[in-house]
């Protein structure tokens, strides 16, 4: 018989862990909140201090995940490499070289918009200890000439920053989905999925930000709980569709699919807490309304939950089928016994 | 043109583990990390209906045609070069690790900073060849392979399981043997082209 057998091994990837759970989950909203508070702005008319919250909190929500995956690397010194903007011209298949251009003009057009909205706001001019020196800089002829162009410009402006903002978002899942091992991953479902879930997170924390510290309760506020309900129900969609439809389908996905099955955070945490409960409170909000705030905030919280749940158990439960048994690196200490589960 | 793969005969590895001591030795990976290996041999029980037989099963990089490593590296860190050796510029590799999580193989690890101290007291200021944290993986012994010697884990091997070839040169034995279909390539479904070509008879009486 001149047939080759090899035996099976699933490993659970360990590679990446919380810090890049955690980056992916930054990196998605704050994107997302960048692009949607300029669009507001833009076509909206969202005044400037949610503008203002949206985008700010972007930045440094893009700023800390970027830090996050900054203290992952191996050799963080050579990040100048991916910071060129240039480098995705010569590497055009490597998603991480595009979701760092993303991510980096996403915070310099995103910022350069609402220049002149902080200039204005009289808010940073009172705060304590650092007001003083926020005043002396706005004053700067500089500053303000920047502030001057950013405004002649807003429009382009805008919309090369949302551009890089909606790419940060679909490259989170991207990224992801260029892993070809992993069922979990290697599907196309994966890049619309973290999109809506991004935009769903960011419509979550402009909710926050309208219900629970400006206490505007207004028709931007009633159209953001409309369209965060219509994102959960694509990312309902999306997720069952990946858990019922492509999981089973191979031996990766049905080793996924037994870890997620069997995690309370998942179950729980994610899907009822941070997917299904979101959606018949927005439902309820929409369709009825509701008397206070709460409600609305509570929501809000769930989906944020939620947002880092998803990535956290999509990279926790990602599983390598590999082709050797005792894979883990156990096999000169001992070995298992495995069934021939391929045979060429 | 040159086109480097590698035959694993296993039914001839006895499981010494020459092969990877020879790497580490080599390439000075941290083998006081058993999860830091260029190649490693896993020890195997395969069941068959109510028999049992054991195998070795040596694993190192694949040098795919199409490694899914190299289309993710950010950087350009990881290159395949015309000869087919998939390598990693430890200059500018930053060590975000895509690589290794989009390698089917399991063929890369993070050499990281404890790692480069730690091999710095254990082979020696003066013969330390990795002086910077990077992803790490084979690379055929790309130095031994300009000086014409084999990879150090061919070499090695006792019992001539590793046979180390040119696959454009038609008359090599793993070129032969590779045409043949006999030998079988890992996770060829993935569509990353394996250079790594396996063979392996079961036993007559198991099957």
């Amino acid at each position: 018989m001149n047939s080759v057998h090899f035996a099976t091994s699933l490993i659970v990837q360990d590679r990446w862990a919380t810090l890049v759970a955690a980056y992916l989950f930054l990196g998605g909203l704050g994107a997302a909140l960048i692009a949607l508070s300029l669009f507001s702005h833009l076509h909206f008319r969202a005044n400037r201090a949610v503008t203002l919250w949206g985008t700010l909190a972007g930045e440094v929500f893009l700023g800390f995940g970027s830090a996050l995956l900054l203290i992952d690397l191996l050799h963080p010194l050579n990040v100048w490499e991916i910071l060129m903007p240039w480098n995705p011209f010569f590497l055009p298949w490597s998603w991480i070289a595009w979701g760092t251009q993303f991510i980096v003009w996403a915070m310099v057009f995103g910022l350069l918009y609402i220049w002149p909205l902080m200039i204005d706001e009289p808010w940073f001019r009172r705060l304590p200890l650092v007001g003083r020196w926020l005043n002396l800089w706005f004053e700067l002829p500089l500053i303000k000439l920047v502030g001057v162009w950013a405004q002649k410009l807003r429009t382009p402006i805008a919309w090369f920053a949302i551009l890089c903002g909606v790419g940060t978002a679909v490259y989170t899942g991207l990224l992801l989905r260029s892993f070809p091992a992993a069922t979990l991953w290697a599907n196309d479902l994966v890049p619309p999925l973290f999109t809506v879930s991004a935009f769903s997170t960011a419509l979550a924390f402009q909710l926050l930000v309208l219900y629970g510290v400006l206490h505007q309760h207004d028709a931007l506020a009633h159209w953001y709980e409309r369209l965060d309900m219509l994102l959960i129900a694509v990312e309902i969609v999306l997720i069952f569709s990946i858990m019922l439809v492509i999981l089973p389908g191979n031996l990766s996905g049905q080793a996924t699919l037994h870890i997620l099955l069997h995690s309370w955070g998942w179950i729980v945490g994610f899907l009822i807490v941070g997917l299904i409960l979101p959606f018949l409170l927005e439902i309820k909000g929409t369709l009825k309304g509701w008397k206070g705030s709460a409600p609305v905030i509570l929501t809000a919280c769930m989906v944020l939950l939620g947002g880092f749940l998803l990535r956290h158990y999509f990279l926790a439960s990602g599983v390598y089928v590999f082709p050797w048994a005792n894979a883990g690196h156990d096999g000169v200490l001992g070995a298992g016994i495995y069934h021939v589960l391929t045979s060429h | 043109m040159t086109k480097y793969a590698m035959l694993i005969n296993l039914d001839t590895c006895v499981g010494c583990n020459a092969c990877m001591a020879a790497c580490a030795m080599e390439n000075q990976t941290p083998v006081w990390n058993p999860e830091k290996f260029r190649t490693y041999v896993y020890d195997e029980e395969i069941e068959i209906g109510d028999k049992v037989i054991r195998q070795f099963f040596p694993k190192l990089c694949n040098h795919c045609d199409n490694p899914p490593c190299v289309s993710v590296c950010p950087t350009g860190a990881t290159w395949k070069m015309a000869n087919g050796i998939v390598r990693v510029n430890t200059d500018i590799c930053m060590g975000c690790q895509a690589c290794a999580m989009a390698c089917p193989y399991d063929a890369r690890y993070g050499a990281d900073s404890n790692d480069i101290d730690k091999g710095l007291g254990y082979y020696g200021k003066d013969f330390l060849k990795r002086t910077v944290p990077s992803i790490d993986k084979c690379d055929f012994c790309y130095d031994r392979l300009q000086q014409g010697l084999e990879p150090a884990c061919v070499e090695t091997c006792v019992a001539h399981s590793r046979i180390f070839g040119d696959l454009d040169n038609p008359n090599d034995l793993v070129t032969k043997v590779a045409a043949t279909g006999k030998a079988q390539g890992l996770l060829t479904e993935l569509g990353t082209g394996p250079n790594i070509y396996y063979i392996h008879k079961l036993p007559e009486d198991l099957v």
